[in-house]
């Protein structure tokens, strides 16, 4: 079996920079996720606690994010797709950033919604199709974070069920 | 209760409907056959969106980070000029100076410098 590597863009300065600079924004999505969807939040802590631990990496960094996998994406469209990596049951975080106006379809759905900068998105990547089909009256960035669940059964972390409603209510209800 | 802003339903099961969009399922482009597909318009209130079991499948959370803290542009030229043809700016947390946190010209630089060749800007279609 192939041994796991750490991207070779976490090697440049410039992008340990960046990740130290996106800590109090990454901290923020990681309490969200730790709400949404608790379970998935411990396994993505668990899965690159036990890859921390069980790889020597070539240039160690201070990876904010419980999730494995981080896009940046800047000034681009993005065509109708699915994101191939996650497990269906896993939520993508996409943050919009910038300024501009875009809306995220969700093909599948249907759906347009308004991606204004500041927006977070969870949605289950792996399964809906999602695009921005254009953007207007500005610099747009998108922050696309993935759980890559190759990564989480490498480190024989099991993949949790999406929550439901009915759980959520359970968990964070006021019983009445 | 009310739950998180808007909840939305669609009608068919996520499991049988994941199945049916794996890699490699030929049927997968006549999804509209086999499941009935939503058509849920516009949104822009907070909003989930949940199978017909309950599931939840999007979280939508509009302007979570208030505009002081996403990321403002200035005119780009005016600043940092261009590289490889993308416009550059500055990053602005808590509406400050650019120097103080200078996220966004590093993020221009090392997106040109990690990823694909940048293309013009009316073409630019990012693809996995």
């Amino acid at each position: 079996m192939d041994p796991i590597v750490q991207s070779a863009s976490l090697k440049l300065p410039e992008v340990q920079e960046w990740l130290h600079q996106s800590e109090p924004m990454e901290s923020l999505a990681n309490a969200i996720l730790s709400i949404v969807h608790p379970d998935l939040h411990q396994v993505g802590f668990e899965a690159n606690q036990a890859y921390e631990a069980s790889t020597e990496l070539d240039k160690p960094c201070d990876w904010p994010s419980v999730y494995s996998g981080i896009d940046i994406i800047v000034n681009r469209l993005t065509p109708p797709h699915r994101d191939a990596g996650s497990a269906a049951s896993s939520y993508d975080l996409l943050i919009s950033l910038g300024e501009g106006h875009a809306d995220l379809h969700l093909t599948d759905l249907g759906a347009q919604l308004k991606y204004w900068p500041g927006t977070l998105v969870f949605l289950t990547g792996r399964v809906l199709e999602h695009a921005v089909p254009e953007w207007k009256g500005g610099e747009r960035v998108a922050v696309a974070h993935y759980m890559k669940d190759l990564l989480h059964d490498r480190m024989h972390v099991p993949c949790p069920a999406l929550p439901t409603q009915l759980l959520w209510w359970f968990k964070f209800g006021s019983g009445r | 209760m009310t739950f998180i802003g808007d909840l939305v339903a669609v009608e068919w099961d996520f499991n049988r409907f994941s199945q049916a969009t794996k890699v490699g399922v030929k049927w997968k482009e006549n999804l509209e056959v086999f499941f009935q597909m939503a058509r849920l318009g516009k949104v822009n209130k907070p909003a989930t969106i949940v199978d017909r079991h309950g599931k939840l499948l999007v979280w939508y959370l509009p302007n979570i980070f208030f505009p002081g803290r996403t990321v403002c542009f200035p005119q780009a030229d005016s600043y940092f000029g261009y590289i490889h043809g993308l416009p550059v700016g500055k990053i602005q947390l808590c509406c400050k100076r650019p120097e103080d946190s200078s996220g966004i010209p590093q993020l221009f630089n090392l997106v040109s410098k990690i990823s694909f060749p940048p293309k013009r800007r009316q073409n630019s279609v990012w693809e996995q």
